[in-house]
This record gives structure tokens, sequence and C-alpha cells, in this order.
């Protein structure tokens, strides 16, 4: 497939009378396997394909295919299903100007396998020295992709991005035949080595982990690290997502420019960070990217859109229109997550805690219906505070609490401290009267 | 699917791997079609045809392990020698040795018998069904306010060779949806969901106008429903939660590629360890025809035979690749599965199932002072030791009988002690083949069932606000 399999398919679509976009993907992607603590596997995958939306006398197909000459079967069998097809809500945007931003790190298609694999041997060894009773697993990976845009509204781009990710796992198990489990990860669109980072707090947290706490059922203090925080922040975002807006599902619908939460909470969804992995200079659907803010000083500000939810809203898209893969049609999706830092040092939040918990990750958390903001997880790696100071590990225990009146009423700080992953750049944040239920 | 030279393609790879310089080696290849739909509300919100094509080749050399995956099959030739390549390069990496459990060569077409073909229904007509389900629900009663309706259907060719002489020709069907209500009232927001899901029949998507209003009126009940306060409480589980239960607590700690070189889990999870009473059994099979986890083989070539994990509360097998079952020096059990050719096959249930007992529902309620009746599942989560699994409709138990609905009612537990709380298993088993599917790494949702009775389980800890 090639950008002239991209013109032959838009003057098929201009000859049947019908407007097209053709989105192309190219990608590759090498991924080392350490498994148990050796080197497991080493892949190279590439793939390949196109998706396809087409809009004719108001309706709109979707499809996509991976298989080279079946270009063309795809346009019949999408002619076909558009009278049945659903409403076009909008048409294809025209060509425009893009942001300028740094997506394609030539150092990260330059790594060989070798040098992959050499940075998990790196972690690897620096765990098991430390805790040769450990099982690491860890993933690293570089990637590239490649894609072009092309619509009968006359947009023509091309964008690429490179991706290096490495991926961490720790367990260990005690003589009780309990699981301790440590995780992290770091990675972006640009080559960035904070094994260093990850062996440190590894390190840590396994020593820490092994070292049992309890706690009594009750109210407490709680510290969220920047990685357990995505799950106190999964009901706001569900009601900022322009598709549960339009569709009057998102309770916080008629509320813009009201105050939702603390006034020292902002968030913003930032396509234009830089390293973040969510970075691109326009959207799946050509939207061109741009930093937007969500929440700022607990006020609602923006709803994220694609074009339907745009279109439906009468708002501008946001440059949030993504495909969860390539056969999958473009919906609602974050970028980057940036959440704004607070003013309270690390240190000080947990020195305001005589009894409560740091969590680092909650398992099973994510609510069936997000919009009620309960948030009940089971506590898969905390650690009990003591007055300011991480003591030991708890386990078996759920927390529970609401994220609507968490993020209004119980916000005790937020660390002026921020850590960026992947695409999130988070801090922490103490919240008070949380349930923790044993 | 004719397109394809299937007969050139299977004598090309057959006399390739033969010349392979590998210990071992396979490829995959696989084509699909599918088709999925979707109503959110009143409007139809996608309608999407895909056709799929891609392969993918599995190197074993110098006891290491390389994997390529790729879309054009102009690049198999390329993608066998450079998969070989990886393979050594990694085995240079590593020490420990790879050994494969030795399996029957086999040669063999696999056609499903197909009750009713999702590829031969008219898109009309699956239109027709889906939005009539759609509109009974929209009208079903005031506070359902709004809808998901989603059906997907995908039919797959797969070949796979190894260079032991196996080569399996396979066609699969993977029909699924779930039909969700949703009551709103203010700020509230509750759902009720029909799942249907088969291998086999397009038809268990018909007649389930009385179970969209059972979803239709629990969305808006639970709207009236308090949350549940957190704590310990007695638990009956329904078979739909009982089977998550089965899968979260018990299926993903049997997955044997994790414990294959974990010498302390080893210990932990010794074949006859006691994990629960006499009347627990737990077995997980891929012999079930029409089930989501069906299948004759597994993505190795593997007769995918029924292999017990717990008989009579007692620890007696676990889920194998060929890998994982000669490091352990087990037999092989058919488990190793692949989301698709972009991944390599791992450790994966299929159908896992609790065998029934003898306990009528009326039995477990007897006796309990402070309980919950969980009956349809939202999902859960586990990290091998603690799970979740969480419940849409539940009721309170207070002294032996049903009290009222609850919610927000998400349950955990710690494997090496929540089997042995169970302690009682209901006599009826019913299947849950639902939509969506089991997650393990970037492989998600892959097929799976889960089939189980009532179940009875003490000290269960509940999240919720404090008493």
């Amino acid at each position: 497939m090639t950008a002239t399999t991209s013109e032959r398919i838009l003057s098929t679509a201009r000859k049947e009378g019908a407007e097209a976009e053709v989105f192309h993907v190219t990608s590759k992607q090498v991924p080392v396997e350490f498994e148990d603590n050796e080197l497991n596997m080493i892949e190279s995958s590439s793939a390949e394909g196109i998706a396809l939306r087409m809009i004719k006398d108001g309706k709109m197909g979707f499809g996509a295919t991976t298989r080279t000459g079946a270009e063309d079967t795809l346009v019949a069998q999408i002619l076909s299903a558009i009278p049945f097809g659903t409403s076009a809500e909008f048409t294809f945007p025209g060509a425009t100007d893009y942001p300028e931003i740094e997506t394609f790190d030539p150092r990260v298609t330059a790594l060989s396998p070798d040098a992959l694999v050499d940075t998990g041997n790196k972690i690897l060894e620096a765990i098991r020295t430390h805790e040769p009773d450990a099982q690491v697993n860890i993933s690293v990976a570089k990637g590239e992709g490649h894609v072009l845009l092309h619509n009968t509204s006359g947009l023509s781009a091309a964008r690429e991005h490179t991706v290096y990710s490495v991926f961490f796992h720790a367990s260990y198990v005690d003589d009780g035949g309990g699981l301790l489990h440590i995780a992290d990860y770091f990675g972006g669109t640009h080559f960035l080595d904070e094994s260093d980072r990850v062996i440190r707090d590894a390190r840590k947290h396994l020593a820490l982990g092994k070292k049992k706490a309890t706690i009594k059922s009750g109210r407490y203090p709680v510290i969220f690290t920047p990685r357990a925080l995505s799950d106190l922040l999964r009901p706001l975002l569900a009601c900022i997502d322009g598709d549960a807006v339009a569709r009057k599902i998102s309770p916080w619908r008629e509320r813009h420019g009201e105050d939702v939460v603390d006034p020292r909470v902002s968030l913003y969804d930032d396509g234009l960070l830089p390293l973040g992995a969510g970075s691109l200079p326009w959207d799946d659907e050509g939207i061109p990217s741009q930093t937007t803010p969500l929440i700022e000083k607990g006020q609602l500000k923006n709803f994220l859109l694609d074009l339907k939810n745009s279109a439906r809203l009468g708002l501008s898209p946001t440059g949030n229109g993504m495909r969860g893969g390539l056969s999958a049609s473009p919906g609602i999706s974050l970028s980057n997550l940036v959440m704004a830092p607070g003013e309270t040092h690390l240190r000080d939040l947990f020195s305001a805690v005589s009894e409560g918990l740091v969590i680092h990750s909650l398992m099973g958390a994510w609510g069936a219906n997000p919009y009620g903001g309960q948030v009940s997880g089971n506590v898969a790696l905390g650690f009990k505070i003591e007055n300011g100071e991480s003591i030991g590990r708890v386990k078996d225990c759920m927390v529970y609490l609401n994220a609507f009146d968490a993020w209004q009423h119980q916000l005790q700080a937020i660390s002026t401290e921020t850590e960026q992953r992947h695409s999130h750049r988070l801090p922490y944040v103490l919240m008070e009267g949380v349930d923790v239920a044993t | 699917m004719s397109i394809l030279d299937w007969d050139g393609l299977k004598t090309h790879l057959t006399e390739r791997l033969r010349q392979a310089a590998a210990d071992y080696i396979e490829v995959r290849i696989e084509a699909a079609e599918s088709s999925s739909l979707r109503f959110r509300g009143p409007k139809l919100e996608s309608l999407e045809e895909n056709i799929g094509l891609g392969g993918c080749v599995r190197a074993l050399s110098s006891d290491g392990w390389g994997f390529a995956a790729f879309n054009s099959l102009d690049e198999i030739d390329r993608r066998i020698d450079h998969a070989i390549h990886l393979a050594e390069l990694a085995g240079q990496n590593r020490n420990r040795r790879i050994q494969l459990a030795p399996v029957p060569v086999i040669s063999d077409v696999v056609r499903p018998t197909v009750k009713s073909d999702p590829r031969k229904v008219s898109l009309a007509d699956k239109l027709d069904r889906f939005q009539d389900y759609n509109r009974q629900i929209l009208n079903h009663r005031e506070d359902v306010t709004s809808s998901v309706v989603s059906y997907g259907d995908r039919k797959s060719r797969i070949i796979f060779i190894n260079n032991e002489g196996t080569l399996i020709d396979q066609v699969k069907y993977d029909i699924g949806g779930a039909l969700v209500a949703i009551a709103t009232r203010g700020a509230d927001t509750q759902m009720g969901t029909v799942p249907f899901g088969s291998s086999n029949d397009y038809d268990v998507s018909a007649g389930l106008e009385e179970r969209i209003a059972g979803a239709c009126d629990t969305a808006a009940d639970l709207l009236e429903a308090p949350s549940v306060p957190g704590g310990q409480y007695t638990v009956i589980a329904a078979p739909q939660m009982a089977g998550i239960f089965a899968h979260e607590a018990f299926g993903h700690l049997s997955e044997a590629d994790d414990l294959m070189d974990n010498p302390r889990m080893q210990k932990v999870m010794k074949l006859g360890r006691r994990f629960g009473n006499d009347f627990l059994t737990i077995y997980d099979t891929g012999d079930t025809p029409g089930s989501r986890g069906h299948m004759r083989y597994d993505d190795e070539g593997v007769a995918a035979t029924r292999a017990d994990l717990i008989r009579e509360g007692v620890l007696v097998g676990r889920l194998h690749s060929r890998q994982s079952a000669a490091t352990l020096n087990e037999a092989p059990t058919g488990n190793a599965r692949a989301l698709n050719y972009r991944f390599p096959p791992i450790c994966r249930m299929r159908n896992t199932r609790i065998e029934p007992g003898d306990a009528t529902l009326e039995d477990m309620l007897k006796g309990i002072k402070k309980g919950l009746y969980v009956i349809t599942p939202y999902g859960g989560q586990t990290d091998d030791e603690m799970f979740t699994f969480m419940a849409g409709k539940s009721y309170y138990i207070e002294n032996g009988a049903l009290a009222g609905l609850v919610r927000d009612v998400n349950l955990t537990g710690n494997v090496f002690h929540t089997l042995n709380e169970i302690d009682m298993v209901g006599r009826e088993v019913e299947t849950d083949e639902g939509a969506g599917g089991c997650g393990k790494g970037a492989q998600s949702p892959l097929p799976v069932g889960n089939w189980a009775p009532h179940i009875r389980i003490n000290n269960v800890t509940v999240g919720g606000q404090s008493q």
C-alpha cells in the first residue's frame, strides 16, 4: 500500500459521489522480553494497514484492512453498508497549519536489539544483587510509526513518531506464600534512560514491602502517588469526555465554567507535552494538537472533543480524536494528562500524616459506573505511614472514596513534585478521611 | 477468504520450515473478516467492517526465542530468517535451557459445526434485531434514559505449521455482544447488562427480550439502592459471579508460564496442596463446542484437553504451554493461546468451570446473619494472590433472607485463604459467555467462558464506607 493507493481510493470515492478519508499506518516494533530473571524473547514486528471512512447521502461508513490488495473489496463493502450507516454529523477537515513538535527521535530507531538487551540486563542485575529471590520481568522496546492522512476535503498530511519504553515488574514470594509485586515504567517519544530511578525505587519498595504492617478498618489520610492517581481521576475525566456530554450522561454536562472541584486543582490535556508518549502534531482525524485546560483552579473549562462530538455540541474540536487501533473508528481519548503541581513538598505531605497510607497501586478500582464517582479498590501496593514514615506494607484491604466528594472536600495537599511517565505528568496527592476496610 | 492461495502457502511453508536452521520453528497465518455495530442512546454509533491478514514466526534456537509478526505475506521468507536470528541473539544472553514437551504430530482440518452463521446474515437483518433491542431498552421505563447495544462477529481461518510436521488448518468464529440499559437520576447513573456470546451460533443473540426487561429494571432499581457499607460479609455468589471468581481467584494463578521459572512460587503451588473443601473442583477445558473458549487445538498445535486444577479441594494441575509442561515435567494441556498473529502464545484459560455440588440457594441462605447475594458481574482483576470482583446487582442478606438491593459492591479476597472459605457449592451450573474477554499483558480481550453453580464464601472483605 502506498500514497497512490490512497489517491486511488479517494478518486473512486469522488466518482461514487462520496467523501472519503484514508488513514494509512506503517509501524515497526522491537521489544526484548526478560522473564523470570532472564532474557526470554526478542521480537521484531512490522504492521501496515489502512482505515477508511466514507460519507455518502448523509451517512457514514467505516472499514479497515491489513490485507494488501483488498482495498477495492473494502471500498465496495463500505459503499454497500453506507445506506445502513451512521448519520454523518460532520465533514472531513481541510488542510491547515500544524504546530511544530518533535516526536521522532533518531536515537530511538538507531538502538540495536543488543542495546535494548543491555538496558534490561542493567536493571535486572541491580535488582537481583540487592534481592536474589526477586523474580524480575522487564520489557524494553523501541518503536516507530508513520501515518499518512488524506481526505476529499484537500487534507494531505504525514507524521512520524518514535516510542521508547521500559516496563519493569518484580515479584517476591515470602515464606508464608504471600506475593509482593513492584511495577514501574518509563519512556516517551524520545530516548530517555530512567533506569537508575526505577532501580532505586524498586529496591526501596522491595525492602519496605517485606515488612508487614496492619491497619484497622476506619477513615485515614491517604497519599496517592502519581501512578495511583489515575484511578482517582477516572470519574472526573469520564465527566469531561465530550461523548458523555453530548449523550447527556455526564453529570457535568451543564456545569461549564462552574467550580467543580477544589480550587487548587488544575488539569490539562496536553497534546504538545515535550517527550510525552501521547504528543503528536495532529490527532487521528487531522485536527491540530493543542494544550486544553480541562479544569483550572477548580473550574470546569473544556470538554474533550473529537470531530463528531464537537459538531454535536457546536464547539471546536480539541484534537482528541484518536483511534484505539487500526480497525476502530476514531473516538475521544486523552493525549497526555497533566496535573499542575501544588505547594507542599513531598516530605511535608508525609509528615502531615500521623497514621495513614501511601498507595502506589490499586487493583480492580475501575468502576463500572464512573459517573457515580465511586472508587473502590484493593490496595495492591501500599504502605502504612506512622508519624510521617512508611513503616511496612498493608495488604488484603480495600479503600473506598467518592472521587467527586474527595476532589471537592477531602483534598488536603498536592505536592510541588510531579513525575512524568509515558503520557502522564502528575503530582502526589494527600486525601483525608478515606475509608479503609480490612 | 478465497483470494489467498492457501494450498500453495502450506506447501511452501512446510518445505521452508523443514529446511530452517532452528531447533523449533512455527508459523501462523491468519485471515479474518469481522463486522461490528454499536448503538448508543437512540443513535447508531458505529458500523465497522474489517478485513485482516497477517502472520507470525516463532523460532527457538540456542535456547532463546525469536518472534516476528508481519502483515505482508511477501515478507514471510525474510521474517523466518529474522526470527531465527533473533532467537540466536536471545540465546546468547541467557543460561537456562528451553525444552518443549513432546506432543503428537497433527495433520488436521477443523471446520466448526455452525448452528447459525453470522457471516451469512445480512447487515439489514442484524441491524433490525439490535435496533429492536435498543428501542426496547429506551422505551422500557422512564428512568432508563440511555443504552449501549453492541454486537460483533468474527470469522477467521488460521493455519499453523511447525517443523515437527504439524499442520493444522482451523476456521473459528467468535460472536458476542452486550445490551446495556442505563438509568439516570440527577448525577446518579446505574446500569443493567445482558451479555451474550458463542463460537458457533448467531442466534444466541435472539429472544433476549425478557432478559433485557430484567436488565432495565435492575438499572432503575439500583438508583434506589443504598451503597454497601465496607466490611466483612458472608457472600453467596450467583453462577456468573462464581465464574468470575474461579477465573480471577484461581484460573490466572494456574497459568504455568508464570510459575515455571519461579522456584519460590513452585513451593507455594506444589501439587497436592489443599486449597479448599472436598466438594470444590475447578477445571478448564477447550472441549466445549459453542463456548467462546472452545477450541480443538491451541496456538501451539496441541489438543486442548481438560485440565483439572483443583480436584476435591486439592491442587492437581495447571494450565500449560509446551515449554511450561516440559520445565515442570508435567503433561501439556493445550492452554497456549495468542490473541492473534501479532502475539506469541502464552498460558491462558479457555472455558473455566466449577463442578456442581448439592446445595440449593435455600440451603445457602440458611444461617447467614449478615451477608450479600451478588448476582451480575462487572468484572474482576488479580495479582495472582489477591483478587477483586465487582458486582452490579446485589442483595443484602439478613437473618437468612434477602433484604433489599445494594450497590457499589466490590469484593476482595486472597486465594490462599478465600477458596478455603467456600463452604457450599450449588447444584445447577449456568454458563457465562459474555462479551469482552480476558486480559493478560497486552493480549486482551481473549474469548473465554466461565461456567459455574452458586457458591457460598465466608469472610469476604467488601470495599465501602465505614459502618
